[in-house]
């Protein structure tokens, strides 16, 4: 990553100074992280963006997309990505794909994150019984051979952009409810907390004003962990054909479509296939910077 | 310790109980009937009636859980409605080809994550350090039927070195385990990495350092050693649950393992290979949680359970 | 719905018709390679056969059953064809009836009573003789409850004293007798006139009871195989099945040598097609042929886009139908405007370019190949894509609500159809909302009556009209689920209840052709597109031809390398 280096600026005030100095040295300590968050930044600007992005709706299919014998035709001008096995264009279906493996990638992770924190929370703060029920449950949820039941469950619900990402997400949530009761566990002694208890603050109040906060930091790196394994979780989905469903776009079905394509028509398979890694890429490095910027041992350097 | 491994005991019954009802009440939200797949088009209702009948499909769903775990409790996994094949028959069948399957991608994780985790703590912060740590975060973003078919297409069509696919001996093993290697080895590089960071900050490796030990005998002798407990940590569930993950590679390399088996079964709502297929996988994630907790109390002396 | 699709799904089951047994008789009725080859030149073998030599095979399905009575897709129904011999089958790629098992028959005047003549000396590969007892035997399976098999409505209630037998009134078949040895008689309550291809399908075919008594059923259908065919069951383990010589096989070639000519067939199942291709691009699979209900779509261009593969490509038709079907008793489809606009909306030669045309577009229920076929279909009946036309009649329709949802199951092809009738309807006014899944679900759907718009397709089980018009649009064919469309007129029942049981094949196709005609002009469907055979052949393997009743020919298939 190339920064200019503005601190020569003569105009700047030495405020000014110190903050862009600031910036510029935090970006020399997390260059991952930068790099991490221009890529999502990037991706959130593509999805939400997509309509102006793309040259053609996604679902059009082109007369001239195919050739005479029915075979996607390759890039030119008219179809920079070349096109599909129906005459779409391949370059607005990566754009719009960016929407689906976005939102799918992003709201199973909320759910997930919700329903892992809330019972992570509770486990962790009140013990005993309830602890053992929620973290018997936990066990259930994380002992289960995750993509068959996401398959039973997708089966179930049909597949579709919405079931898939409630699936995945409804099925994730066990990690991350462990990681919220160990850190519980971890912050719940500290005096702070005790003193809360001891003004007689309501539990919930403890739990999600004083507990909370604390424990974000670790709970956000795994968000963004989570968020890049289930857009490649979806693609492995739409691979044994339960994911997302077509005309919607999703880099996942688009790239077990360019399998089947991949020797005439590899245009199908890379460009889905690129996108998705550095998506997932970006992810994994924001993650990464975050848990840096989190790490205690990194602040003293 | 005993009151540990009996509290730990009854924890997993509780799971696997949980596992399967929520099995069976997934099973049965599945729109389609088994009994009319299975009798074809021309058979009569009576014929169809007859079929449900002898598989207990028409007795209520809660009888047919209680008459499944009854015979669950025998040993009997029941028979399949598509395959007409005991359970137990059909998935010992692909057992060992899943088994083999994911030792193989274990035993690769563990072959090219452990020596880049080695390698990245010792240049910490160096360039090389930076360059191998992008390249595992851009291998843990692979799909890995993605790279599965491209390395397939390479290396075993263009280049004839191993096979296409399908579970024919060692050479046919290769390909499928370098590939989930190469995506899940970073986990295991990451974790070693940062756990070597923390030992070499210990006391005893700066009093070995002080003594005059070589760099080489510190790590070999004291920092991996103590390093490598979160990866035996990590590596025992991720045994547990390759054994039910490896169903992509088991669908890219045509390798006809229990994820296929319980796939297929799922696409026929055949209920008898569904539940068996879930629950041995479950017992088998369960079984490893449990040894790895086991095996921690005898490897790290500061945790103590009673 | 086609039966044969029943357990594999459009995907898997796409090609093939009716089972049968494909061990033609090739002394008696002289395969010659001219008469039976189909398609490519490279096949066509000119030279002797050579005996020896094995080969594999893949299949991207499972092997579900070994049992005759039991089987009924295309992967079992093919190694079930090489172990067992019904009575009749088909001569080489036509539709005309030959001896099997059977050497000869008769069928009395008033059509209602079957006599056969069974070949003497044949052996069962444990040396149990085959004797009439031996198809009574099987017979009795098949309509048993306890053994469940597809094959029993097609004998019950035609089959005098199947109904009785089949509810456990009747300890026998009263219509079904061994007399003597050799000799088999069937009685039918009526005439029925394509019976004889009823019982070339293989559900009706030669069994050694005492054998099975002693494995039992279970093992029968899972575990082992006794039977007359071409190759024994050597390895069966649901992933490979290992198939070698039988080297006592009834049948000779024209050279008097005996068939067949491979020693050994492995055939394994590999699921992935991408794969599946390469090892025959590779050289190391002899076939992609019924195994895989022809060359799968996703690597079909593949295929085409390589000379030397392009080369290996043998195709011939099939008798299937896929079409578009209305349900007439939902709106909006429950008005004949709306039904007939959607019959002009559709592009039918877009979807067959979005197959890499390798089918040919479809105008009629019956596809070409079978008796009974329109070749010259009225104008006002034969509807042309013209999206104005079917503006107009929507509006006269005055129908106001054109939310549609279309189902389909969730395969490649199907849903790339989806997305083209999707835009063609949208375009002269529907809604048009896809929705679709698995197999089973799918079916379970459309059966029950519940789907608008639904694709679908109809494979024959064997070749003749009323396996496509009465069972697809007799209004007693809707409790079945088989008349999906849930069409009914009262005025084409009796056409086809007349022409189910004439014996005079003129007045049948007369019948039909009118019922054609009315089924067109009430439009319950919009026939899409006809099935075709599309195989790959090494050109190595000779004498492969393909029979579009009967599976893959592989008693009758040598290896050559050096003739090429």
């Amino acid at each position: 990553m190339s920064i200019s280096t503005p601190a020569t600026n003569q105009t700047v005030t030495a405020q000014e100074r110190s903050f862009v100095f600031k910036v510029f040295k935090s970006i020399r300590q997390f260059p991952m992280l930068y790099l991490g968050a221009l890529i999502v930044l990037a991706l959130i600007v593509c999805a939400v963006f997509a309509p102006e992005i793309a040259h053609y709706p996604y679902q059009k299919q082109f007369m001239d997309g195919l050739t005479q014998d029915g075979q996607p035709h390759p890039p030119n001008a008219q179809f920079i990505w070349g096109a599909d096995e129906v005459g779409r264009d391949v370059y607005s279906r990566v754009i719009y794909g960016s929407r689906v493996s976005l939102t799918v990638g992003v709201f199973s992770t909320a759910i997930s994150l919700l329903i892992g924190t809330v019972l992570g929370l509770i486990s962790g703060y009140f013990g005993g019984f309830i602890d053992m029920v929620i973290m018997r449950l936990t066990d259930t949820v994380l002992a289960f051979p995750f993509l068959i039941f996401c398959m039973a469950l997708v089966a179930i619900l049909s597949p579709s952009e919405k079931n898939v990402l409630f699936a995945i997400g409804v099925l994730g949530w066990g990690t991350m409810a462990r990681v919220v009761r160990g850190q519980v566990l971890a912050v719940k002694e500290f005096e702070y907390v005790q003193a809360a208890r001891a003004i007689g603050a309501s539990s919930w109040r403890i739990m999600f004003v004083a507990l909370l906060p604390n424990i974000f930091g670790p709970v956000m790196v795994l968000a963004a962990l989570n968020v890049g394994s289930n857009i490649i979780l979806e693609s492995g989905l739409s691979y044994l054909g339960i994911g997302v469903q077509q005309p919607v776009p999703s880099w996942g079905n688009m790239i077990a479509e360019g399998l089947q394509t991949y020797q005439f028509a590899p245009w199908m398979l890379w460009a889905p296939g690129i996108a998705l890694v550095i998506a997932v890429l970006g992810f994994n490095l924001l993650a990464d910077g975050l848990r840096d910027i989190l790490d205690p041992r990194n602040v003293t350097r | 310790m005993l009151s540990f491994i009996i509290r730990r005991l009854g924890a997993t019954v509780i799971v696997l109980f949980g596992i399967s009802v929520l099995t069976f009440i997934l099973i049965y939200a599945i729109p389609s009937d088994p009994a009319r797949i299975i009798a074809g088009q021309h058979a009569s209702l009576a014929t169809i009636k007859e079929i449900r009948h002898n598989l207990g499909l028409d007795k209520p769903v809660p009888i047919q859980y209680i008459d499944y775990m009854g015979r669950l409790f025998h040993g009997n996994l029941g028979t399949s409605f598509i395959y007409n094949e005991p359970v137990t028959q059909l998935i010992m069948s692909r057992l060992g080809a899943t088994v083999e399957l994911a030792l193989g991608c274990w035993i690769a994780e563990l072959l090219i994550g452990i020596p880049l985790g080695i390698f990245t703590a010792r240049r910490a912060r160096k360039p090389s350090d930076y360059v191998v740590s992008a390249l595992a975060l851009i291998a843990m973003s692979l799909p890995v039927f993605w790279l599965g078919l491209i390395l397939m297409y390479y290396f075993g069509f263009i280049h004839p070195w191993f096979p296409l696919g399908g579970n024919s001996g060692f050479t046919s093993l290769i390909l499928p385990s370098l590939t989930y290697g190469v995506t899940g080895a970073a986990v295991y590089m990451r974790l070693l990495k940062s756990s070597m960071l923390e030992v070499m900050n210990q006391d005893y490796i700066r009093t070995a350092r002080a003594k005059g030990a070589g760099e080489n005998r510190i790590i070999w002798r004291h920092a991996l050693r103590n390093a490598l407990i979160p990866v035996i940590t990590y590596g025992s569930i991720d045994i547990g649950t390759l054994l039910s993950g490896v169903i992509l590679i088991e669908a890219t390399f045509n390798w006809n393992g229990l994820g296929m088996l319980a796939y297929q079964a799922i696409q026929q709502s055949d209920i008898p290979v569904i539940m068996g297929t879930v629950l041995l996988t479950a017992v088998l994630v369960v079984l490893f949680n449990l040894l790895t907790d086991i095996v921690y109390v005898f490897v790290d002396p500061r945790i103590r359970y009673d | 719905m086609a039966r044969k699709l029943w357990k594999t799904g459009t995907a898997v089951g796409a090609s093939i018709a009716a089972l049968g047994l494909l061990a033609v008789g090739i002394t008696t009725h002289a395969s010659t390679p001219k008469a039976t080859v189909a398609g490519n030149a490279d096949a066509v073998s000119s030279g002797k056969p050579t005996p020896g030599g094995s080969i594999t095979l893949d299949t991207d399905g499972d092997f579900k059953d070994l049992d005759p009575a039991l089987a009924y897709d295309t992967i079992s129904g093919e190694i079930v064809d090489q172990m067992y011999n019904p009575l009749v089958t088909y001569k080489g790629t036509t539709s005309q009836l030959t001896g099997d098992l059977a050497s000869s028959w008769k069928v009395s005047k008033d059509g209602k009573t079957y006599t056969f003549q069974i070949r003497p000396g044949v052996k069962f590969w444990n040396g149990d003789p085959v004797t009439a007892q031996s198809f009574v035997d099987e017979f009795q399976r098949v309509l048993s409850p306890s053994v469940g098999s597809p094959g029993e409505g097609f004998l019950d209630p035609i089959v005098v004293g199947s109904t009785a037998y089949n509810k456990g009134k009747a300890k026998t078949v009263s219509g079904i007798k061994a007399i003597g040895k050799y000799t088999l008689q069937i009685k039918l309550t009526k005439p029925e006139p394509f019976f004889l291809q009823v019982l070339a399908m293989p559900f009706f075919s030669a069994v050694d009871q005492a054998f099975i008594d002693k494995v039992g059923n279970k093992a029968f259908d899972s575990q082992t195989a006794m039977g007359t065919g071409p190759f024994e069951l050597s390895k069966y383990t649901g992933t490979q099945v290992v198939l070698k010589k039988n080297p006592d096989y009834f049948m000779k070639d024209k050279y008097g040598n005996r068939l067949p000519y491979l020693d050994q067939i492995t055939i394994n199942v590999n699921k992935n097609d991408q794969v599946d291709a390469l090892h025959f691009e590779d050289g190391q699979t002899a076939l992609i042929a019924d195994l895989f209900a022809g060359i799968p779509s996703s690597v079909y261009p593949t295929f085409l886009n390589s000379p030397t593969l392009k080369k290996d490509i043998i195709k011939a038709p099939s008798n299937a139908t896929y079409y578009l079907g209305l349900n007439n008793k939902l709106a909006p489809f429950n008005n004949v405007k709306v039904r007939q606009a959607v019959e002009y909306a559709i592009n039918k030669q877009r979807i067959v370019q979005l197959l890499n045309n390798r089918f040919m577009v479809a105008d009629q229920p019956l596809p070409p190949g079978i008796d009974g076929y329109m070749k010259n279909l009225p104008a006002s009946v034969d509807y042309k894509y013209n999206p104005a036309k079917a503006k107009a009649l929507l509006k006269q329709s005055g129908v106001k609500d054109l939310n549609v949802t279309l189902y389909s199951e969730n395969t490649a092809d199907a849903e790339k159809i989806d997305d083209q009738i999707q835009s063609d309807m949208n375009a002269v006014g529907f809604h048009v909302k896809i929705d679709s899944m698995d197999w089973n679900s799918f079916l379970t759907l459309t059966e029950k009556g519940k789907a608008q718009a639904f694709q679908l397709a109809w494979i024959q089980d064997f070749p003749d009209a009323s396996d496509f018009l009465n069972t697809l649009f007799n209004s007693n064919e809707i409790a079945s689920g088989n008349n999906a469309s849930m069409y009914d007129n009262k005025q084409v029942d009796s056409w086809l209840n007349e022409a189910e049981t004439d014996t005079n094949q003129a007045q049948r196709i007369q019948l039909y052709d009118k019922a054609t005609v009315q089924i067109m002009k009430d439009a319950p469907w919009v026939p899409l597109y006809y099935g075709e055979f599309v195989y790959a052949v090494q050109p190595w393997v000779h004498g492969f031809y393909i029979n579009p009743t009967l599976m893959d020919p592989l008693q009758a298939i040598w290896i050559d390398k050096s003739h090429q």
